[in-house]
């Protein structure tokens, strides 16, 4: 089996955390300004440049074309995670905190969004030079990416792959709303709820998945 | 400089076509890229912003600024990132990327704040500049850049392949250097004729020649980074794009044509609601399409200098830094 794990976007430590709880043969790379990876070259973070590391690295290192890949995607990335399984470049997939949070009403979105805009501007450090090694100040703002529950409907219904969700006291979704989500995806899907965002917890529990198709 | 000094001459007779070049240009570095700018008039004026649409850049505007400046302003304009001589980007999911430069071009090296002209993904971003940093913008002037209709933010029918597309173009940008290459600027210039029927010879060619460079194998290639054209799910709609133009607070000038034309897709009623949502005054330019500077750049300036007299008397002392 070969498992890509992209960390949480503006994780302080990068994959480090992951890569020491899990197998020796998973992948976890320092994604762009985090760890040892420098900042992309724009200096400006988006879903779709990790999606596309996910679906290169998946097609490299596929150790046996028989075996099944999996995709992990954490926090801010696991919507990456979820395109790159709706693109088809994963077997199975796994969330971690991934359900969105509480859907916005229109001026809550905008809010946010210029909310975000207006932080990332006000900080020297985000827009300053970035550092040529460990977190980029500025994927500590997250990506922008707009949702809602309309759209969430549509696009898991496209990944129909089995899907993992795991869910942690970090998530944002609302507890009460979190089984009826996970209905939205296209394929098989199962919910686990962890007491703490522990990274050895999570990887036991991806190794001890069975899904069935 | 007078606005005859400025005024082109319509090419569509065979008469000849000028421009004036600007009176700047310079390279600054702003939010971590370069930034392309030309500048028209008095530096010490206050300054007009002008902000251009997808896949053009600073250079449309080489009839309307001189005559914004003859206004008595400092007209600049910029070539968005991923277009023209300005720096790369890495997707086309870069909404509030281009929101973020253009506040930091202000902010730090404007110094000021700012009206704005922008023409139609320009009109987005100038919005989205207005509305996120209501501080940096006195006034803006939209042509044409209202949104896209609603239809077109419908999610595709077939995500997967849609996503799988993506990819397979992502790919094909990184790892294929062969962009596609033209064999002369005139060729590119029949192109964009082609997309764009309304535009006449001369700004097609003087489009294409500003907006391209030398490729590789000795052709020649579009200077917009074809990454621009690229992105990932997320969601965005009618409600959000309402939002966002009812936040802007400055005084607004919408400026349309009345002529059918690519990329203007907006029903009467449709642009009717937009210009309600901006509190906007609207000026329809007879005869002109979705560029209405270029085919009326006379009648464009006029509905400027009238928006201007009205919300800013005195333009020479518009507020300076404080």
């Amino acid at each position: 089996m070969t498992v890509v794990l992209l960390h949480d976007l503006g994780d302080p430590v990068g994959g480090a955390e992951w890569r020491s709880a899990a197998p020796s043969d998973w992948i976890i790379p320092d994604l762009p300004g985090h760890g040892g990876t420098p900042a992309v070259r724009t200096g400006h973070y988006d879903p779709m440049s990790v999606v596309a590391l996910a679906r290169w690295t998946l097609a490299r290192d596929a150790a046996d074309a028989d075996a099944a890949t999996t995709l992990v995607g954490v926090g801010h990335n696991a919507h990456a995670a979820l395109v790159g399984a709706a693109g088809g470049d994963c077997d199975r997939v796994v969330i971690v905190d991934g359900l969105w949070g509480p859907w916005r009403d229109p001026a809550d979105e905008v809010d946010a969004f210029y909310a975000m805009i207006r932080a990332i501007a006000a900080d020297p450090a985000a827009t300053g030079d970035p550092p040529s090694s460990g977190l980029d100040p500025r994927a500590s703002y997250g990506y922008g990416v707009m949702s809602s529950a309309y759209f969430a409907r549509r696009f898991w219904g496209a990944v129909d792959q089995p899907v993992l969700a795991i869910e942690t006291p970090r998530s944002t979704t609302p507890a009460d709303e979190r089984n009826e989500r996970i209905k939205w995806f296209g394929g098989a899907t199962t919910l686990l709820e962890l007491d703490a965002l522990d990274a050895a917890a999570v990887v036991d529990a991806i190794n001890a998945w069975r899904p069935i198709r | 400089m007078t606005e005859d000094h400025a005024a082109p001459l319509a090419d569509d007779d065979e008469q000849a076509f000028v421009l004036r070049e600007p009176d700047r240009a310079e390279l600054v570095e702003v939010n971590r890229t370069t930034l392309r700018l030309w500048g028209w008039g008095d530096p010490s004026a206050a300054p007009v912003l002008m902000i251009h649409g997808a896949y053009d850049h600073g250079r449309m505007f080489d009839d309307l600024a001189p005559r914004v400046a003859a206004l008595g302003y400092h007209a600049i304009a910029l070539d968005l990132r991923g277009h023209g001589d300005s720096g790369p980007t890495d997707t086309g999911f870069a909404w509030a990327l281009l929101h973020l430069d253009l506040a930091l071009l202000v902010r730090d090296v404007v110094g000021t704040a700012v009206g704005v002209v922008a023409h139609s993904f320009g009109g987005g971003q100038g919005i989205g500049l207005a509305g996120a940093f209501p501080e940096l913008v006195r006034w803006l002037v939209v042509i044409d850049g209202l949104g896209p209709p609603p239809d077109a933010f419908a999610m595709p029918d077939d995500i997967r392949a849609a996503i799988r597309t993506n990819a397979a173009r992502t790919d094909r940008i990184l790892f294929d250097r062969h962009r596609r290459e033209w064999p002369s600027v005139e060729d590119m210039a029949a192109h964009r004729r082609a997309q764009n029927p309304r535009l006449s010879p001369g700004w097609a060619d003087h489009l294409a020649r500003h907006g391209s460079r030398r490729g590789p194998d000795g052709g020649w290639v579009w200077k917009a980074d074809p990454m621009f054209g690229l992105g990932v799910p997320s969601h965005f709609d009618v409600e959000l794009l309402a939002e966002e133009q009812r936040r802007v607070r400055c005084p607004v000038l919408v400026i349309t044509g009345s002529e059918h034309d690519t990329w203007r897709d907006l029903t009467p009623e449709q642009e009717s609601e937009r210009v309600g949502w901006l509190r906007a005054h609207h000026v329809t330019v007879p005869g002109t399409g979705h560029y209405v500077h270029l085919e009326d750049p006379a009648a464009t300036v006029a509905a400027i200098r009238a928006f201007v007299d009205e919300v800013e008397h005195d333009r020479r002392t518009a507020p300076r830094p404080g």
